[in-house]
């Protein structure tokens, strides 16, 4: 990094400089002393340019500063301080709790300008929480074996420790199960139980996947308020559905086998709390909540198989 | 009327006369391109599971984001060839940015690329993604290398203005280069006035924040445990951790009113950037830090840079000075006097 050397305005530009180029106005830039002298170092060029295009700009010089400024800058002045007052109303209607019309503006603002600042806050997370899988496949006899778990979130939280600046994986599955826990305990106890279970029937002599119409109807008729609550049973069927893909893909690249079912768990451990901070005594018990199996009925291509194979060889989770 | 009409004219005066925030643009040009290269080096052997061919999975939800089609077609998850040939293109953006070369041209493009990746994944993003992809927009405007860049050494040694990429057909006057690279220092300083507000007002309900201990908490999270020796020792103290907690809910949330009067400003500014620059050693989130201690300095007037500009060439001259042995042998004899002494 070069130190900073502020260089003097050359007297010789220093008067196409002050001339806002290409405006018949005059900057009073000189009225305000050292900040003006501090920033003569980026003037110099911007002086030749505004000489070379023959001097329109370069008005007399004004001693006092009150030149008053052209048609073109007072538009643009105008536009600017429009443009800030739209962002801040904007932005503030967005953070505000509910108004009517805080929809339109949200939606206007896309994904692109989220205002969600209520990061660790207002009650910061205080939970470890982790996606562990099993999965199942056939042996040479055609009966089917199951795996032994393994915990996807640890192997990718290798990443973390020693590291100054982590590999982002370290929020990969951690993030899936945030989101996909959220999604479950916003379903009632019954349709819980339901999720709990195996979404696999039995289908000419073989098994398949229940399909997505039949779970939602299932998950439905057992809703305290059938019809209503749709949009809760199919944004956990989705994330559900992404964990298959997840699980399936993860625990092929594992195991090396052609897996033909899986499962996962949620797990979650939660440190001492600040008064307990010192006390070896674990103050709260680890829970686990596992979902039944799901069939897999997709072919995993080769190349993304690969990639999860590198990604476990190199946290150091290759059985 | 004639004092409303002098106030107008005078806003109208420092929107369009000079380009203000020089030194701190540039700045925080320097700290974005480090965020943004630090990033994708760290991420550069996970990419292909976080964002390419293995993070298909994530599509039913990545999908229902409504990004702008131009977002969404960089990176493709198809080829794994045409992904890293955008990737390698990104970390050649993101070094272009940082040495502040044509910025006029490489932000945008940058910019479109940097939201282009973030866009095949919904697990990933923190508040320091959004900050910078909210920030950077703007910023697209602004004059980002007037300083410590190719673009400003270049125009030294040419002596002119850098002849821009297509060959000035866009000149535009330099009053609405100005009024665009104003317009953006106020957005980017009002974003980050919201962040602080927001986020301070949010801390205030919680009660871990209230209490004092939520700094704790942080520290003894798996995910957030870069240098987990260093986090236990952290919170062996209580008091460091109820006097960062106190601290950061406080100077959040009186941030726009502590950045109006030249001493709290200096205090507030302190602050926020050693806590940046705590979360990120502590954290390890250092993008989001680097992304938020760019934008703290927002609030550093040139003059103020110019000053510490002097006093550090000055104490590099001191330090000089005294190591005599060393600086004649590598210099030819014409150039030994100092022009700092």
């Amino acid at each position: 990094m070069t130190p900073i050397t502020p260089t003097p305005v050359e007297p010789s530009t220093g008067s196409a400089t002050d001339a806002a180029p290409g405006s018949t106005d005059t900057a009073p830039r000189q009225a305000r002393g050292a900040e003006g002298a501090a920033r003569g170092a980026e003037e110099p060029a911007r002086g030749a340019e505004g000489a070379a295009r023959g001097g329109r700009g370069s008005a007399p010089r004004q001693t006092e500063g009150t030149a008053s400024p052209g048609r073109g800058a007072r538009i643009a002045a105008a536009v600017s301080i429009a443009l800030v007052a739209a962002y801040v109303a904007g932005t503030l209607i967005i953070v505000s709790p509910t108004t009517p019309v805080r929809g339109a503006v949200v939606a206007a603002a896309g994904p692109y300008f989220t205002q969600k600042w209520n990061v660790f806050a207002p009650s910061i997370m205080k939970t470890n929480i982790t996606f562990s899988v099993q999965a199942q496949w056939r042996d040479a006899d055609g009966t089917l074996v199951k795996s032994e778990w393994v915990n996807v979130t640890q192997l990718e939280q290798e990443s973390v420790a020693g590291n100054a600046e982590p590999s982002r994986i370290q929020k990969s599955s951690w993030n899936a199960m945030l989101a996909y826990n959220s999604r479950y305990l916003a379903l009632d106890a019954a349709q819980r139980e339901i999720v709990r279970d195996t979404f696999i029937q039995r289908a000419d002599g073989g098994y398949r996947a229940k399909s997505a119409e039949s779970l939602i109807a299932d998950l439905d008729a057992v809703s305290p308020t059938p019809g209503s609550g749709q949009g809760d049973v199919v944004r956990f069927l989705r994330y559900d559905y992404m964990l298959k893909e997840y699980a399936t893909a993860f625990s092929t690249a594992y195991f090396g086998e052609d897996v033909e079912r899986v499962r996962w768990r949620i797990d979650r451990t939660r440190p001492n709390d600040f008064d307990h901070r010192f006390s070896a005594e674990q103050q709260f018990d680890d829970t686990a909540v596992t979902f039944g199996w799901r069939q897999v009925d997709d072919v995993i291509d080769p190349e993304t198989l690969a990639v999860y194979r590198d990604v476990i060889n190199r946290y150091g989770g290759a059985r | 009327m004639n004092a409303l009409r002098t106030t107008v004219d005078r806003f109208t005066t420092w929107v369009t006369g000079a380009a203000h925030a020089g030194y701190s643009l540039s700045a925080l040009r320097i700290l974005y391109g480090i965020a943004i290269v630090s990033f994708l080096i760290t991420n550069l052997a996970d990419r292909h599971y976080l964002w390419g061919v293995a993070s298909k999975w994530v599509d039913p939800e990545a999908r229902r984001r409504a990004w702008f089609p131009l977002f969404e077609v960089i990176f493709t998850k198809d080829n794994a060839f045409a992904f890293d040939l955008a990737y390698g293109a990104l970390i050649v953006l993101g070094l272009l940015f940082l040495v502040g070369w044509q910025t006029r041209f490489v932000t945008p493009v940058l910019l479109v690329f940097w939201v282009g990746l973030s866009t095949n994944s919904t697990v990933l993003t923190n508040g320091g993604d959004t900050i910078l992809r909210i920030t950077l927009l703007f910023l697209v405007f602004a004059k980002l290398s007037r300083h410590w860049s190719v673009d400003a050494w270049l125009t030294r040694r040419r002596g002119r203005e850098l002849r821009p990429i297509l060959r000035g057909r866009l000149a535009i006057p330099a009053w609405l280069a100005n009024a665009a690279n104003n317009t953006a220092v106020m957005l980017c300083a009002y974003q980050i006035m919201l962040v602080y507000v927001n986020s301070g007002i949010y801390k205030l309900m919680g009660p871990e924040w209230r209490e004092g201990t939520a700094f704790y908490y942080s520290l003894v999270l798996d995910v957030f445990r870069p240098f987990p020796m260093l986090s236990d020792l952290a919170w062996q103290v209580g008091a460091f951790v109820w006097v960062a907690t106190f601290l950061s809910v406080w100077v959040q949330l009186l941030f726009p009113v502590l950045i109006l009067w030249r001493p709290t400003r200096i205090v507030a500014l302190a602050f926020t950037i050693m806590m940046h620059l705590g979360i990120g050693l502590f954290l390890g989130l250092w993008p989001f830090s680097l992304a938020m201690i760019a934008l703290d300095l927002l609030f550093v007037r040139d003059r103020s840079w110019v000053a510490v500009g002097r006093w550090a060439s000055h104490a590099g001259g001191v330090l000089r000075q005294l190591l005599p042995e060393r600086a004649p042998a590598e210099r030819p004899v014409t150039t030994t006097a100092d022009p700092v002494s």
